[in-house]
């Protein structure tokens, strides 16, 4: 722990912990790190302290995790953007907002107002502490959005992923390492691929254009078989617009890709670019037969597209601005 | 001298966000200590809505800690829910890759967040840490590092992902096993069985020897005599996964064993201003805000309490050394969480062997598609932290109407609360509070393992966890000093 090594702080959003864990998980590396680096901040394995990292003029390299839901949030987000010469976003809730950005569009005192009158809770139970010590046991107040850290500042290496698979941490450690040689990445990089997960996925049919959906089933309608595309299967799987490079554990695991690694390059709402690219192979066969009416009858088999289109990256999808801009009107 | 408040702000090396407030009078004692969770994340409300095949992949994200604990309840509900039962062989697969998760969560507890105040006692809070585990015990934290890599790989076989996990369907799994997978789960579940055996056998010999250890775990401060409640099997046997919940009173007699969907028959929760996180307590006992006797507590030791024993051999000679050394049950002994936490250990690394010597686990009936819908489906299974509950209500198109989400950091909010009374009033005298009785006041939450993603399931709202800061307040509650700092305030 000598001063002369460069200095690395693991901030947070409003995390779930599972980002730690996969930073945990890689093992020798991490040790290796924590050899190397100074480590000043990371509260869930060390007593660092806030004020040590508001005094200090120079972080070398800040990691942060979880979405901004906070002003404190922000104004971490802010003081590591300022401070450090390298900033990464990891986990997709820093890069996309992720599975707490579902909450986006909801007011934070109906979110409150929930969690207080579910239905074991004792109607009118809420206790009001005393005045005196009130001021003492303040708790802080909700913000109205909630953000990626790569809206509001801008990272230099985003590692996409609900939590980063562990190839992309070790590629993380790997920029860390070279980072302490004084060799910089480029600004920016990101550490997934850029084509989607379909390029990759071992399921992938042979002709992708003549890739017919036969229909639209949820996961109680149809037991997925392990060896055929999920798409082909009826089954709606994110793989088409989602980046690869998440080693496709979930389709390993005979689960349909649910876009934790975001957008493929270069597409900007994935919502949109989904239903263009599922109305074209929606029953490419059978378009005449069916009709518009049919069509959209079978479209209306997507129950949640909010959750299904966005459940990674609502906040920054056009929606979420549209309805932000109205709201603002 | 007037009246003071100390702030502990943020507690650190536990799993979300946490303050500690105690009030002290002006001769310097303590009025009343006040453990509060302020972090929020919605997840009851964002849930409505959504298909409910979809929740177990999203609340598995309430916590990354303990994602499988959400994933499987959730998937328990779901289950209930469309009146599915899972297959017999999904039901194993479940439990088998379950109890991997049991082990990754309680090992990173143990050795990350707890061990260095046992261990490294002594040393200085910027070297109370992995790091400084590292440099004092090499062996341990390499044999900690080797289970990261064991556990990720069963679990990734499992659940595609190790965290936030792939795996189920309404009625039961989506992937069979195959025997290429048990070939490799044979060996891995070896070395993880050496493993938890080691660093059980590392607890034993130094830190329950260790001195430091000794006055935390008889401590009177650190002893609550309270309720307990956990999930027993048909035999009333140890069991994470399914069986019965059953409550014990502190004198150890069975109060009521019940199934998951009467639930709320038996439990009920109570709100207070100051928490995002709410305290759940007994109904027939009703509340009584944070009285030791009408408290009832979740997790580890609560499990080990009401169970009458644990069916694999290893562990078993450890639960009834932790039984004995300690005086019989139900232990009340807070500290005890931690010995329970490895005796559990080495239980889920026997019971993934057993499995493995199961032929039905490679038989292909993964899912069970029919039963009748229910539209209202109850899940409960053991979290690593204790009695998780998962309730969902759907509308006749399988579309979320309510959520309900209670998790053992929240069942034990109100032991947590009255414990950090009994410590901060026992180690607190005066207005001079040296960082390492505070330390000490951390390290009886700490014992819970508390996880505050999950107490709240909420959006997190103090996301700084700075260390120990220490804000003195006058009667009035205006600020008049801080000792250490004061992380930038909210509004």
């Amino acid at each position: 722990m000598s001063s002369n090594k460069p200095k690395l702080a693991i901030v947070y959003g409003s995390v779930c912990g599972g980002c730690d864990v996969s930073l945990v998980n890689v093992g020798e590396p991490l040790a290796d790190l924590l050899t190397n680096y100074d480590v000043i901040y990371w509260s869930i394995a060390l007593d660092g302290k806030l004020h040590t990292l508001e005094k200090l003029e120079r972080i070398d390299v800040a990691i942060y995790m979880g979405p901004i839901r906070t002003e404190l949030n922000m104004k971490l987000a802010k003081l590591i953007r300022e401070k450090a010469d390298l900033v990464v976003a990891y986990g997709t809730c820093a890069v996309y907002g992720g599975i707490p950005g579902l909450g986006a569009l909801i007011k934070p005192s109906t979110l409150v107002e929930t969690m207080k009158s579910t239905v074991t809770t004792t109607p009118g139970s809420e206790k009001v502490v005393k005045s005196m010590e009130k001021e003492g046991l303040k708790i802080p107040p909700l913000t109205n959005q909630c953000l990626p850290l790569s809206v509001v500042v801008e990272p230099d290496v985003l590692v996409p992923g609900c939590p980063p698979a562990v190839e992309n941490v070790e590629k993380l450690i790997d920029i860390l390492k070279k980072y302490l040689r004084g060799e910089k990445p480029v600004k920016g990089l990101m550490l997934a691929e850029p084509r989607s997960l379909c390029e990759e996925c071992p399921r992938r049919p042979k002709d992708m254009s003549k890739l017919v959906i036969p229909n639209i089933y949820r996961l109680h309608e149809a037991v997925p078989k392990e060896d055929k595309c999920f798409l082909e299967q009826g089954i709606l799987c994110l793989g088409p617009i989602t980046r690869a490079g998440c080693g496709h554990r979930c389709i390993k695991a005979n689960m349909p890709c649910a876009g934790c690694m975001g957008p493929v390059q270069r597409v900007d709402d994935v919502g949109l670019k989904f239903l263009s690219s599922l109305a074209s192979a929606l029953l490419a066969d059978k378009e005449k037969e069916l009709g518009e009416e049919g069509l959209a009858k079978l479209l209306d088999k997507i129950v949640d597209p909010q959750g299904l289109f966005y459940r990674y990256t609502l906040p920054t999808s056009y929606l979420t601005k549209l309805v932000l801009k109205r709201l603002r009107k | 001298m007037s009246r003071r408040t100390i702030t502990i702000e943020p507690v650190t090396r536990i799993e979300g966000e946490v303050k500690v407030a105690i009030f002290l009078n002006e001769r310097g004692e303590v009025e009343r200590a006040y453990y509060q969770v302020v972090e929020f994340r919605g997840y009851e409300e964002f849930c409505k809505n959504r298909p409910v095949e979809d929740l177990p992949r999203i609340t598995s994200t309430v916590c990354g800690v303990c994602s499988w604990a959400h994933h499987l309840a959730s998937a328990k509900a779901v289950d209930a829910l469309y009146g599915r039962k899972p297959t017999e062989t999904a039901a194993k697969l479940r439990e088998f890759g379950y109890q991997a998760h049991i082990i990754d969560s309680h090992l990173l507890h143990f050795v990350v967040l707890s061990l260095p105040d046992f261990a490294l006692s002594d040393a200085p809070p910027e070297l109370r840490n992995i790091a400084g585990l590292l440099r004092r015990n090499p062996e341990l934290v390499k044999k900690f590092i080797e289970s990261r890599k064991i556990l990720r790989n069963i679990e990734e076989t499992f659940g595609g992902k190790a965290i936030h996990p792939a795996f189920v369907l309404p009625g039961g799994v989506s992937k069979k096993l195959t025997r290429d997978d048990v070939d490799k789960l044979s060996k891995l579940c070896k070395d993880l069985l050496d493993i938890t055996t080691y660093i059980y056998e590392y607890f034993i010999d130094r830190i329950l020897k260790s001195k430091n250890f000794n006055e935390l775990l008889y401590n009177e401060a650190y002893r609550l005599r309270t309720y307990y409640i956990g999930l027993v099997d048909n035999n009333n046997y140890l069991n994470f996964y399914d069986g019965f919940v059953r409550i014990i009173d502190s004198k150890g007699r069975e109060v009521t064993k019940f199934e998951a969907d009467k639930y709320t028959d038996y439990i009920a929760e109570h709100a207070e201003d100051w928490s995002y996180s709410k305290f759940p307590y007994l109904k027939s006992l009703g509340w009584r805000g944070f009285v030791e006797e009408y408290i009832c507590r979740a997790g580890p030791l609560a499990r080990l309490n009401v169970a009458d024993d644990i069916s694999t051999e290893r562990a078993r000679e450890a639960y009834k050394y932790m039984v004995e050394t300690l005086g019989g049950k139900p232990i009340h002994n807070t500290i005890a969480y931690h010995w329970s936490r490895l005796i559990e250990c080495i239980h889920a690394s026997e019971k993934m062997i057993e499995f493995l010597n199961d032929d039905s686990i490679l038989r292909e009936d993964i899912v069970n598609t029919s039963g009748s819908p229910r539209y209202e489906g109850v899940g409960i299974v053991e979290a690593p932290r204790g009695l998780l509950v998962h309730h969902y209500q759907a509308d006749e198109n399988f579309i979320a109407r309510e959520v309900n989400i209670i998790t053992p950091t929240a069942i034990n909010n109100a032991a947590i609360n009255a414990e950090l009374q009994k410590v901060a009033s026992t180690l607190i005298k005066g207005f001079e509070v040296p960082e390492k009785i505070l330390n000490l006041v951390e390290t009886s939450i700490r014992a819970y393992d508390p996880c505050n993603a999950c107490a709240t399931h909420t959006l997190s709202l103090l996301s700084s966890r700075g260390g120990i800061t220490v804000l003195i307040y006058d009667n009035e509650g205006r600020l008049i000093e801080k000792l250490h700092s004061k992380p930038p305030r909210l509004r």
